[in-house]
């Protein structure tokens, strides 16, 4: 465990060092989320003068939700999937592949320190919102944001998963952009990062929960906002850890099979 | 017309480079196509749940969806050269540029053709054309003019934008960024600006003024604002384009180029 630890920390720490030398571009970069926060506080704000709950969501639990799933958002960002799909369109990816240690293991220590970066700037910014928009403290008492905080982690590595394999796609074609986008929008839609799912028709919902997406922002919400009763607790926690397993030996599997796809040239 | 001769055949010859690679070439349409999917999206399955928005109904809406879709494509297709703006001011590349007897800015304009930008302009034609049926609106010849006109200026206007704000990158050492958060608050205008605070809506018409774009034009087709409303588009397109001449201008000055 111990050799583990240090074997692969290396990589975290040197991918927080380079965050933080492109601090600056980090920030300018969270403010073009705030455009999209913006929106829907002010669109949410106009229809709850005309409506006192929509779907069961009051104002504070709708801004708590846009507010999570921002930060969850701007944590473990494009630029991870970019990175790794990047190395496979140029062919960098040999020079790790050389290297005495597990590729996954490795981008999962890289993705771990960037997002130390960006999720520790995001969970201020953030935070700072919802005290000044909502009645915050009400949400956190001790045992609700230990949960909380557990299913975080739990959504953190299903994120990872998600845009690992989907960076592995680029072994199979070299429009790494398109691979992205396409993931972004099946991602948005069924983890419910574009809207709460209960917004959606009866059999989307059936849908996105047999499907691993909402176990990777959807369910967190829904601990935060004590939505999710002590009984189903438990429930909900494994659920999202038996997603996390799951992808985790999937992606696995999928880049044994995708890395016989590498043709090198000369020697 | 010069510089519209030359700007065709830079044209040309990215649209030459792109076909030598033709499965890339569907795979960057769709990208476009499906870039607008989560935004329309977003719009129908919040009306699943709520009749309106500040008065303004689903197809209502769509239609300033429409507009900055359309503005936005057209602005990916041909005039991407803007967005590198920052990357060459970084790199020194602008020199070459400057060496050619030719008018910069139009170099600038044709240097990318990216056809993402055709399915994003088509989606937002097609939203427009869809919302304007639903809402069983007949419009008069004169609104009909008065769409197309507003589709121009409208581009017009997010080019200009776009270029204006990439140019101040020279003063910042090529810190991008700018660009990027300047392109986010085109969000704002997909919603009627009567939802912002006052201040929000003075500067979505002027100093950012993408709800020109889309709010003033949709406005007055849809009769919530006197036609005289209109004449706003027309100003803020002159003014916009003026102000991009005088900061590229002041930015090329500054411009250290790439050494020696």
């Amino acid at each position: 465990m111990k050799s583990f630890w240090r074997r692969y920390s290396g990589f975290a720490r040197c991918a927080m060092e380079k965050k933080l030398a492109y601090r600056n571009a980090f920030i300018i970069g969270w403010m073009s989320n705030l455009a999209g926060i913006l929106v829907s506080i002010f669109l949410w704000r106009v229809l709850f003068l005309e409506h006192s709950s929509i779907q069961g969501y009051n104002w504070d639990q709708m801004i708590l939700y846009a507010l999570i799933v921002a930060m969850l958002n701007a944590t473990l960002s494009f630029r991870t999937e970019m990175n790794l799909s990047e190395k496979i369109l140029d062919g960098s990816i040999v020079s790790d592949l050389t290297k005495p240690i597990d590729f996954q293991n490795m981008s999962f220590f890289q993705a771990l320190g960037e997002s130390a970066i960006e999720g520790g700037i995001s969970i201020c910014i953030i935070s700072v919102l919802a005290f000044l928009l909502t009645d915050l403290g009400v949400y956190l008492t001790l045992v609700n944001t230990l949960l909380f905080i557990v299913s975080l982690i739990l959504a953190f590595l299903l994120k990872f998963c998600f845009s690992y394999i989907s960076g592995l796609i680029c072994f199979y074609t070299s429009n790494g952009y398109g691979v992205v986008y396409l993931r972004q929008v099946i991602t948005d839609v069924f983890s419910g990062a574009l809207m709460p799912l209960t917004f959606f028709p009866a059999w989307f919902q059936k849908l996105s929960g047999v499907l691993p997406f909402q176990a990777s922002v959807y369910l967190p919400t829904q601990i935060f906002l004590g939505r999710i009763s002590d009984i189903e607790m438990l429930y909900t926690l494994l659920l999202q850890l038996g997603w996390v397993i799951v992808m985790w030996i999937f992606a696995k599997l999928f880049f044994s099979i995708a890395v016989k796809k590498i043709t090198i040239h000369g020697g | 017309m010069r510089s519209i001769r030359i700007f065709t055949q830079m044209t040309k010859a990215n649209l030459k480079a792109l076909m030598s690679f033709k499965i890339d070439f569907l795979v960057s349409f769709f990208a476009g196509l499906l870039s607008q999917t989560i935004g329309i999206l977003f719009l129908s399955v919040l009306f699943m749940n709520i009749p309106s928005v500040a008065g303004w109904n689903v197809y209502q809406i769509g239609i300033l969806y429409g507009y900055i879709f359309f503005a936005e494509g057209i602005l990916t297709l041909s005039f991407q050269g803007t967005f590198g703006l920052t990357n060459q001011v970084r790199n020194g590349t602008l020199d070459q540029y400057l060496l050619r007897p030719l008018p910069i800015s139009t170099q600038i304009y044709g240097q990318r053709t990216n056809l993402a930008g055709l399915g994003t302009s088509m989606t937002g034609l097609t939203v427009i054309v869809y919302s304007i049926l639903k809402l069983d609106m007949v419009l008069p010849i004169w609104k009909f003019i008065l769409l197309i006109v507003s589709l121009i200026l409208g581009a017009v206007i997010r080019v200009n934008i776009n270029f204006a704000f990439n140019s101040i990158s020279v003063w910042l050492e090529g810190a991008s960024g700018i660009g990027g958060t300047v392109y986010s608050l085109q969000e704002l205008a997909k919603y009627p600006i009567d939802i912002y605070p006052r201040a929000f809506q003075v500067m979505l018409l002027s100093l950012f003024p993408f709800a020109a774009i889309s709010y003033v034009p949709t406005a007055v087709i849809l009769d919530k604002k006197e036609s005289l409303f209109f004449i706003i588009l027309p100003i803020v397109t002159v003014v916009i384009v003026i102000l991009r001449k005088i900061i590229f201008g002041l930015a090329l000055k500054a411009y250290e180029g790439a050494g020696n």
